[in-house]
């Protein structure tokens, strides 16, 4: 049994995928969330909410009781704490496998608390996709921000189909046209010719 | 999408293992798309009508909310300002300097969180803004140069000292805001774009990965406020962009296209705008659903 009785108020968790560019877009929505009368819970990655905490002050996210920190590891391991992204590539490999146990027990965790509301709906970056896996669970609306640009989103939709049609992986002659018109960045480079 | 060329995708395809992680990432998460109980897209209607009207039939319910920036200023207090979401701290004092420039005058240049560039294209992007003779911000993160810390030519510096000022990160939303900015040389990662485009700031583009030759595309084809650099562009093409976006006929047209899309923006932002009321069904329709 609960001590005390828990508000009625909505209860929005929301997941950034753990990037500058996916944060800040993240974070107006919960503010707009909360300007609505939800109860937040923004969900950094540990890396990322040591770096928030240096580079805002230690107090700076301690503002009101309804808007709240968790973290979750982002399953690359011990990291040095540098101010740097991390490496996309390794970070998707990662955030696939190792993010959704740990968030399973910080929703666990928000539903017993005596203090918050239950939670009521996720808001999960379209790369978090894993946070959509509780919603059948929790019986609760989860909805998906995709942060990139519409454009850059429907052209994702469409790489599977560029897969099944052969434009990528690259062959020979792909790979020769586009070398042809697009130039490319180093890392890309090296990718291609590793 | 209508006349998007191979180069104009998102990066990840750029690849010849069919294995590559991010390239089945990318698919993996579209393939579970469909799980939401809705799709939210920081853009708004007028911009993104058709590609819209497309993502529709292959996502779940559809709320274009943006721009966020806007829709942000026009119902948000200040209650939550301390709440920033940077992860490198803001320099302020680049807000001081563009009160002491005048109206259009300054070339705002930000390469975004991830963008690392080699020495040389560190060295020819600076020689490109000092010879434009213009005003510029420039934000150098600590990590923006490949495998070195980023060094400017000493020369650079002494020429110009007056014009122009460096810094390791700012908040852009107040810097795109600013009277003083007259054009930005952008990654073209989705903030910067639809942050720059709500503002009225015309853009130099110079994307580095995932959807930002994308964005360019659409920055430069479709909405009009863009030009493109290319990625290996010396000193003079640098140096002949930044004038022609500051000063020529090309980045007055683009500044006129840039203003267009911010009054759209604003109104719909505004009460009773697409954008505003998308969010309000967000809320009702969708997150404050209760099963019976």
């Amino acid at each position: 049994m609960r001590s005390l009785p828990k508000t009625t108020k909505a209860h929005a968790v929301c997941v950034p995928y753990p990037a500058q560019g996916h944060i800040a877009p993240m974070l107006k929505v919960a503010k707009l969330l909360h300007h609505k009368g939800f109860h937040i819970t923004f969900v950094n990655s540990e890396y990322n909410h040591r770096r928030l905490l240096k580079s805002r002050g230690c107090n700076s996210l301690d503002v009101l009781p309804d808007f709240q920190f968790e973290t979750i590891p982002d399953g690359l391991g011990d990291q040095i704490d540098a101010d740097v992204t991390q490496d996309t590539s390794f970070l998707c490999d990662s955030i696939s496998k190792a993010c959704v146990v740990p968030f399973r027990k910080l929703l666990a965790k928000l539903n017993s608390s005596n203090v918050a509301p239950p939670v009521t709906c996720i808001v999960a970056d379209g790369g978090m996709s894993f946070a959509l896996d509780v919603k059948e669970e929790l019986q609760i609306p989860a909805v998906s921000f995709w942060t990139s640009s519409a454009c850059g989103t429907l052209a994702y939709a469409h790489y599977k189909h560029l897969v099944e049609r052969g434009y990528t992986p690259l062959k020979g002659t792909y790979l020769i046209n586009l070398l042809l018109i697009s130039y490319y960045h180093e890392s890309f480079r090296s990718k291609l010719f590793m | 999408m209508k006349d998007i060329r191979l180069k104009d995708l998102p990066t990840f395809i750029r690849t010849t293992d069919r294995n590559d992680v991010i390239l089945n990432y990318v698919i993996r998460i579209i393939d579970r798309a469909s799980k939401a109980s809705a799709a939210l897209v920081n853009t708004f209607d007028d911009l993104d009508h058709d590609v819209l009207v497309a993502l529709s039939s292959m996502f779940p319910p559809i709320y274009s909310v943006g721009p966020l920036n806007l829709l942000l200023d026009q119902t948000q207090k200040d209650y939550l300002a301390s709440i920033g979401p940077n992860l490198w701290k803001e320099e302020t004092e680049c807000l001081q300097w563009l009160d002491s420039k005048d109206p259009n005058s300054v070339v705002y240049v930000n390469f975004g969180s991830i963008t690392v560039m080699n020495p040389q294209q560190l060295v020819e992007f600076s020689w490109g803004l000092a010879n434009s003779k213009k005003n510029f911000l420039w934000i150098i993160r600590p990590d923006l140069v490949r495998g070195d810390s980023a060094v400017l030519p000493p020369e650079f510096l002494e020429e110009t000292r007056e014009r122009g000022l460096m810094a390791s990160w700012c908040a852009q939303e107040k810097v795109l805001k600013h009277s003083s900015i007259g054009g930005f040389l952008s990654h073209m990662g989705w903030n910067s774009t639809i942050e720059s485009l709500s503002n009225g700031v015309p853009m130099l583009c110079w994307p580095f990965f995932s959807e930002q030759q994308t964005n360019c595309k659409f920055a430069c084809v479709d909405w009009g406020v863009g030009m493109e650099i290319e990625s290996d562009a010396n000193r003079d093409e640098v140096e002949k962009l930044v004038i022609d976006l500051m000063d020529g006929e090309k980045g007055k047209e683009m500044k006129s296209k840039a203003m267009e899309w911010k009054s759209k923006a604003e109104a719909t932002t505004g009460i009773n705008g697409s954008s505003f009321m998308n969010f309000d069904k967000l809320v009702n329709d969708v997150l404050r659903f209760q099963k019976p």
